[in-house]
């Protein structure tokens, strides 16, 4: 480039300079302001979930997958036909008349995620990728005034450890509007 | 005999923009389809940019600018705008929640200098090195045309994304947009005028541009939160237009007399 055209297209220099110096500083800015988590709600329910997690539908309480895809499932709803303390039992006895593959329930009891909360964690087979998957889940209910509400986790079993700490913040987070 | 047409033209557009608006809430009580909502609603989408060239080219016989070659530069504009800017801007989530300064800044930052270099390449890439721009108030006249040309297409785009919904709000949307485009658009063509003609430092363009991108972040950023406001939304549209207004007709008039100053100087 001769001296002449720098010289003619100086200012473009300096317009390109100052545009990447602005976008580079702008994305920097952008990136750490970006929040980490978000609100999400359905009907009377709302939660704090990870900026990346999806809401897969919000029709019947919030269906949840994290950022990387099916492979993780969060549901919340809201429940009714036994009191909270019977949830957990009952939950156990549905998994089992369900036909879950090779279904079994790892643990049962109170929990303290949520104030008179009781939860229930099991592991079954999931039969409907190619090669069959073994899942673990976690389910907790709790009450709200007269409404109990049910979270459940589902996940691939050697992923389950990575994901349940960000479940228990979700069940922690949720809140029903009266 | 110039700064009087472009005050013509700016004053027409101002009243153009009006009508558009007052269609657009007209339209919204007739019972359309959704394909002539939205087709109607782009046609308005062009009435800030039309009304603007054509009072403008009309008051302007003496010295017009060509028109193929105004409209050139507005269509490089909007083609940039569609192909180029907005497209990039998509990669930035700018629904996320942030703070105001965070918006601000990414609105300054990264919104603004986007656009506001896309401005200035329409005109620098095209009618800068001609024989056509060979007066400073050339930069206000071009740098409009960019503006609204700009302005044209992110309308369009918001009109048939909405499938041409509520077309009243709408007009107002376009009327702010293109009143804010306009007159940061001059901004920009001015720098490049300044030191064309008036012998600035070859950094005037890019202090120009980042001049039009901070307003142009202040300005939208701040309309955002207007509407974003719990009851706040009507008097957000309304006060948004009545601040575009005022800052493109601002804008306008200080660079007008900018030049004249330094024309009499030098």
């Amino acid at each position: 480039m001769t001296a002449q055209q720098t010289k003619r297209f100086g200012d473009v220099w300096w317009v390109l300079a100052m545009g990447v110096v602005a976008l580079i500083v702008g994305v920097v800015i952008e990136a750490s302001a970006r929040p980490s988590e978000r609100t999400v709600t359905s009907g009377s329910l709302s939660a704090v979930v990870p900026a990346g997690w999806l809401v897969t539908s919000d029709l019947d309480g919030l269906q949840l997958s994290d950022e990387f895809g099916s492979t993780t499932e969060v549901s919340i709803s809201i429940v009714t036909g036994y009191p909270t303390s019977g949830q957990a039992a009952a939950a156990g006895e549905r998994h089992a008349a369900q036909g879950l593959v090779l279904y079994r329930l790892l643990s049962q009891g109170a929990t303290d995620l949520r104030p008179e909360g009781t939860t229930l964690s099991y592991a079954f087979v999931d039969p409907l990728p190619d090669v069959p998957q073994p899942k673990l889940g976690r389910e907790v209910y709790w009450s709200v005034g007269a409404t109990v509400v049910s979270a459940r986790l589902i996940a691939a079993a050697d992923d389950f450890g990575r994901v349940e700490p960000v479940f228990a913040d979700i069940v922690r987070s949720v809140e029903v509007q009266p | 005999m110039r700064r009087a047409s472009l005050y013509w033209a700016d004053g027409v557009t101002l009243l153009a923009i009006a009508a558009a608006i007052a269609v657009g809430y007209a339209l919204d009580a007739a019972d359309f389809g959704v394909a002539t909502r939205s087709g109607l609603g782009v046609l308005l989408a062009f009435v800030p940019a039309v009304a603007w060239w054509t009072v403008f080219n009309r008051r302007d016989r003496a010295q017009a600018e060509p028109l193929r070659l105004v409209g050139a530069v507005a269509a490089l504009a909007a083609i940039l705008a569609a192909g180029l800017g907005e497209p990039l801007l998509r990669l930035v989530d700018l629904g996320a929640e942030r703070s105001v300064v965070a918006n601000l800044a990414v609105g300054i930052l990264v919104v603004g200098v986007v656009r506001q270099t896309l401005v200035y390449a329409a005109i620098r890439f095209s009618v800068f090195d001609s024989v056509e721009f060979d007066e400073p108030v050339d930069g206000v006249v071009y740098g409009t045309a960019a503006g609204l040309g700009y302005a044209t297409t992110l309308s369009i785009a918001a009109i048939v994304q909405a499938e041409g919904a509520l077309l009243g709000p709408s007009m107002l949307r376009v009327a702010v947009t293109a009143l804010a485009f306009a007159g940061l658009g001059g901004l920009t063509g001015s720098g490049l005028a300044a030191w064309k003609f008036h012998g600035q430092p070859v950094w005037t363009p890019a202090v120009a541009v980042l001049t039009a991108a901070v307003l142009n972040g202040i300005f939208f950023v701040t309309r955002a939160e207007a509407l974003s406001g719990v009851g706040s939304a009507t008097f957000g549209r309304w006060g948004s237009l009545a601040v575009a207004a005022a800052m493109a007709a601002a804008i306008t008039v200080v660079l007008l007399r900018l030049h004249q100053s330094r024309e009499r100087a030098t």
